[in-house]
């Protein structure tokens, strides 16, 4: 066990210090970029799958995690197990492959190793992909999952990597370092009503654990250029002068799902209550691992071997706010005969909080347009002799597609879509294209 | 068998048609919100028109009577001061132009009310635009919300400020009053003072209105003259121990810089006659004081610090300009804080030159949008530092900027309208680039996050801003930077503005009077 948890905070470790190791000193303020970036961001694993159909299918059951986006689903599907799944997404695809400007991706790509300047025109495209605003870059999801009908656990790691751009152009492009630590336990049962009803009714609770970097920009890349370049010990320097913030949250999802005839599934999904986050910022990473109760009490104090001249943190504990949700679905997923199967989902997501703005009136009303039509969510799949499942939907206005292929001991997902990140829908959208691995069950 | 046909079918026509597509047609088939064709809306376009209407109704002027709601005043409380109605944009104040036309000598002023001349206009569609931009970061309650903070903020530093002031000019007075006898000043200097003394208000109301804060701070700024007549005569700053022997009166160009100080008192006494209005000019020579201070485009802050109206400079001490630049550079910092935007890493491709010209241009006339980016930070700050009896300066410079932020808040529409008249078209783009570039994260950072900021300023501040901070505590230490006949010399120009422009006739001309016979005394 003890091994596991040294396993862990490696992970956690390495993962923070993997996707910010293109930078280097930062001035803690922006470590409030960093936070409003975070903020609002309940941790959700990727699924591909879902993601392919519209981010929608509260009811559809099927995979080994899909009691995560609605825990009624524990009860569906019997024995599976995921040793382990990993899944990558790349954001903003579309400015990658076609470029306003220069070489697409593929042209450097296949530069690289001949052209001495590959790699910076590489680097450059990539600061150059990332949108006005908050946005995403890159996204890699690991996760081991058990369960049986009624009992399912969940060991999820996420690192992400956020963006900035305040100004627009590539050269004011930040990033921010996330890594997600989620430990999820489900509990359900079904209560038969009938012969073709019946209800499905399941929650879960996690343990969140979450640590963000200050938001990095080209400068923090200079610096740190110029730091190799004088010998220093990157690693060192990162370790020491990267601000961080981290915390946890022990959040609880429940959902109950109303199977009536015909496959057809009504589903409520009551999500992330107490799901604030307690975060305390750090100067830096190694004060971060050495003084951050959650750690401590995971992995025992001084995981570095540090002397004990650890930096103090840099805050006291402040709290980011997540507040909880409460979604709808209806799915249709008949049990046909035959190698055809199909399955189509609508799913309205975060319709309490779409009540409580126009209450409140805390929202104009464009934005409570916007916020009305961003929540519908819809999604069909056809599946051929269970070995190649073909996707599409809508998500917030915007198409995805993807597919999925089983090989027996290897099952293949992919999806491309598009997001909103802006205010209202249509002011800043970004596009991903999301691949995912899962061995032994999907 | 015949659904493995089918399936087999389905499968080859969906790699049938995935292969026949090229990246660019198949990525594009994909972008595009389906939404705004489905439903016919364009939620962008409708926001900015929200927007825009939003601001065209918070910038019209509220009529109010500028007093403080009663019973609500504490000094150390936050405090609802409502904002004093009809603030001129500087355009409208004839400076530097005029300065050309007077001859205070044969008692002749021509007040030249020429208008800046302008370049085109934008259209009203881009106008409209712009106004959208800016306005899509104050949308709604958080729009509300801001307003709300910034007011209070201000409220909160000028009160505070305000009575700080009174106890340490209160103090200074009774050792002026006591020292002046036996200073050797002649008697006529002597008389004007008294004169000056018994017209003074040190006093602050339990309800204080805007007028009052005012009066404080030009009562300070003439008690702060004083002194620095007398230091300036005396070569050293004790006020104990004032030696009228040590007066240099070789220094022409201290002689020159009064006379030139007087020359500009007494424009701006008969400007804001000719206005009828001081308190119009009052809020504009803030705001360009203000934005003196803190402005760092076109030249030196150093440069604009010390600078008259006339566009005179001075040098300063190595030490000082250090330290100036460097509570400039943390100006920038706190914006950085506040906005998530680094102003330098905002405006990358950009002609930097022609920028800061553009700049130069529009905020010589206008400084309200700078001063607003700078002082939203530091409004903020006030609030969360501002605890002490002994913050005086410190208080007084950010009661100043808040004022300034209320003052720009509430002429949103005359910023915009600045805006179009003062920059070409290219310009004017990277003008709403900057504005797109600072107010958008601003509502996403500074308003979301103010509790984190203002509950825990440790966590974002940086350590040259604690640093300066903790100098603040010190006031002293600060002035101290400055050698004596610089100290001397804004002193008296800090004077000249307020009073020469904000109090009344008879004040002003005895501070003329003054000025006079301190010049008088030198020569």
């Amino acid at each position: 066990m003890k091994n596991i948890k040294k396993v862990i905070i490696s992970i956690v470790a390495c993962s923070i210090l993997a996707s910010t190791s293109v930078f280097a000193t930062v001035d803690p303020a922006l470590l409030a970029t960093a936070t409003a970036s975070a903020r609002n961001t309940a941790f959700m694993p990727t699924s591909s799958h879902r993601l392919a159909m519209g981010n929608a299918g509260l009811g559809l059951a099927g995979y080994y995690d899909s009691y995560l986006y609605n825990p009624a689903n524990i009860t569906k599907d019997g024995f599976k197990i995921v040793l382990p799944s990993l899944t990558l997404t790349v954001n903003n695809v579309y400015n990658l492959l076609l470029p306003e400007s220069g070489d697409d991706l593929i042209t450097i790509a296949e530069r690289l190793g001949t052209d001495d300047n590959a790699p910076v025109d590489l680097g450059v495209l990539f600061l150059q992909s990332i949108p006005y605003g908050y946005g995403e870059i890159m996204t890699l999801d690991t996760n081991f999952g058990i369960k049986t009908r009624g009992l399912g656990f969940d060991l999820a790691v996420q690192e992400k990597l956020r963006s900035y751009n305040g100004g627009g152009d590539y050269t004011t492009a930040s990033a921010i370092s996330e890594t997600t630590v989620a430990a999820t336990l489900a509990l359900g049962f079904n209560i038969p009503l009938g012969k073709y009803v019946s209800i499905d009714l399941g929650a879960t609770g996690a343990f969140n654990f979450k640590a963000y970097s200050v938001a990095l920009d080209a400068n923090e890349a200079i610096n740190l250029i110029s730091s190799i370049q004088n010998g220093d010990d990157v690693s060192t320097t990162l370790m020491e002068t990267v601000p961080f913030a981290s915390g946890y949250a022990i959040p609880v999802t429940v959902g109950a799902n109303l199977n009536l005839p015909l496959g057809l599934t009504v589903s409520g999904v009551g999500r992330n209550f107490n799901g604030n986050y307690n975060m305390v910022g750090y100067t830096n990473l190694k004060s971060l691992i050495n003084n951050d109760e959650t750690i401590v009490a995971f992995a025992g104090e001084d995981v570095l071997g540090t002397d004990g001249s650890t930096p103090p943190q840099a805050s006291d504990s402040f709290e980011v706010e997540i507040p909880w949700s409460f979604d709808l679905g209806l799915s249709f997923a008949p049990k046909v005969k035959g190698a055809l199967k199909p399955s189509l989902a609508i799913d309205f997501i975060d319709c309490y909080g779409l009540i409580n703005d126009a209450i409140n009136q805390s929202r104009s009303p464009v934005q409570l347009k916007s916020d009305a039509l961003a929540s519908l969510h819809a999604g069909a799949q056809i599946s051929l002799l269970n070995m190649l499942e073909v996707r599409a939907g809508i998500s917030q206005g915007y198409k995805s597609f993807g597919a999925g292929l089983n090989l027996i001991l290897l099952h293949l997902d992919f999806a491309y879509y598009w997001q909103e990140y802006g205010d209202v829908l249509g002011q800043s959208p970004s596009d991903a294209f999301s691949v995912k691995f899962s061995i032994l069950n999907k | 068998m015949r659904n493995k046909r089918l399936s087999l079918l389905v499968l080859l026509t969906t790699v049938l048609l995935l292969s026949s597509c090229d990246v660019s047609t198949l990525l594009n088939t994909f972008k595009g919100n389906t939404y705004e064709e489905l439903f016919n809306v364009n939620l962008v376009g409708e926001q900015a028109q929200e927007a825009a209407n939003a601001v065209a109704q918070a910038s019209t002027p509220q009529q109010s009577s500028g007093a403080v709601e009663a019973g609500k005043v504490k000094v150390d409380q936050v405090v609802s001061v409502e904002q004093p109605k009809g603030v001129a944009a500087p355009s409208d104040i004839p400076t530097k132009d005029a300065t050309d036309s007077h001859d205070l000598e044969n008692g002749k002023v021509a007040v030249v009310d020429d208008k800046i001349p302008t370049l085109p206009k934008q259209t009203e569609e881009e106008k409209l635009e712009l106004k959208a931009t800016v306005a899509n970061a104050l949308t709604g309650s958080s729009e509300d919300e801001f307003i709300e903070s910034l007011q209070e903020a201000a409220d909160d530093a000028q009160i505070i400020a305000a009575h700080n002031t009174v106890i340490i000019m209160n103090r200074l007075l009774q050792d002026l009053n006591a020292n002046i006898g036996s200073s050797g000043m002649s008697q006529e200097f002597i008389d004007s003072f008294n004169e000056l003394k018994e017209g003074l208000i040190l006093e602050l109301p339990q309800n204080p209105t805007q007028a009052d804060i005012l009066n404080i701070q030009v009562a300070s700024n003439l008690i702060n003259s004083f002194i620095a007549a007398l230091n300036l005569i005396a070569g050293d700053d004790d006020i104990d121990n004032i030696d009228v022997d040590d007066v240099d009166t070789d220094d022409q160009s201290i002689n020159d810089s009064i006379n030139s100080v007087i020359s500009d008192a007494a424009l701006m006494v008969k400007v804001a006659k000719a206005k009828g209005s001081t308190s119009d000019i009052i809020n504009s020579v803030k705001i360009n004081e203000l934005f003196s201070l803190f402005n760092n485009e076109g030249g030196s802050s150093v440069e604009r610090v010390v600078s008259s109206p006339t566009d005179e400079t001075y040098d300063l001490p190595e030490e000082s300009l250090q330290y100036l630049n460097a509570f400039n550079d943390t100006i920038d910092l706190i914006i950085q804080d506040i906005l998530g935007v680094d102003i330098t890493a905002a405006i990358p491709t950009m002609d930097r030159d022609k920028f800061n010209a553009a700049i130069k241009n529009y905020s010589d006339q206008y400084a309200g949008f700078n001063a607003f980016i700078r002082a939203s930070k530091l409004g903020k700050k006030t609030r969360a530092t501002i605890n002490g009896d002994d913050r005086a300066t410190f208080c007084g410079v950010t009661g100043l900027i808040n004022y300034t932020i209320a003052t720009v808040l509430v002429n949103v529409e005359d910023v915009f309208d600045t805006l179009a008249t003062d920059i070409d078209d290219e310009d004017y783009n990277t003008i709403e680039e900057i504005i797109d570039a600072f107010l958008a994260p601003a509502s996403n950072v500074a308003l979301i996050q103010a509790d984190t900021f203002t509950t825990d300023m440790s966590l974002t501040l940086p350590a040259d801003l604690i640093a300066l901070e903790d100098s603040f505590n010190n006031p002293d230490d600060i002035i101290s930077d400055l050698d004596l006949e610089t100290k001397a010399l804004n002193y008296v120009k800090n004077a000249i503005y307020l009073v020469g422009l904000g109090s009344s006739d008879e004040n002003a001309n005895i501070l003329i009077d003054m000025l006079k016979e301190l010049k008088s005394s030198l020569e």
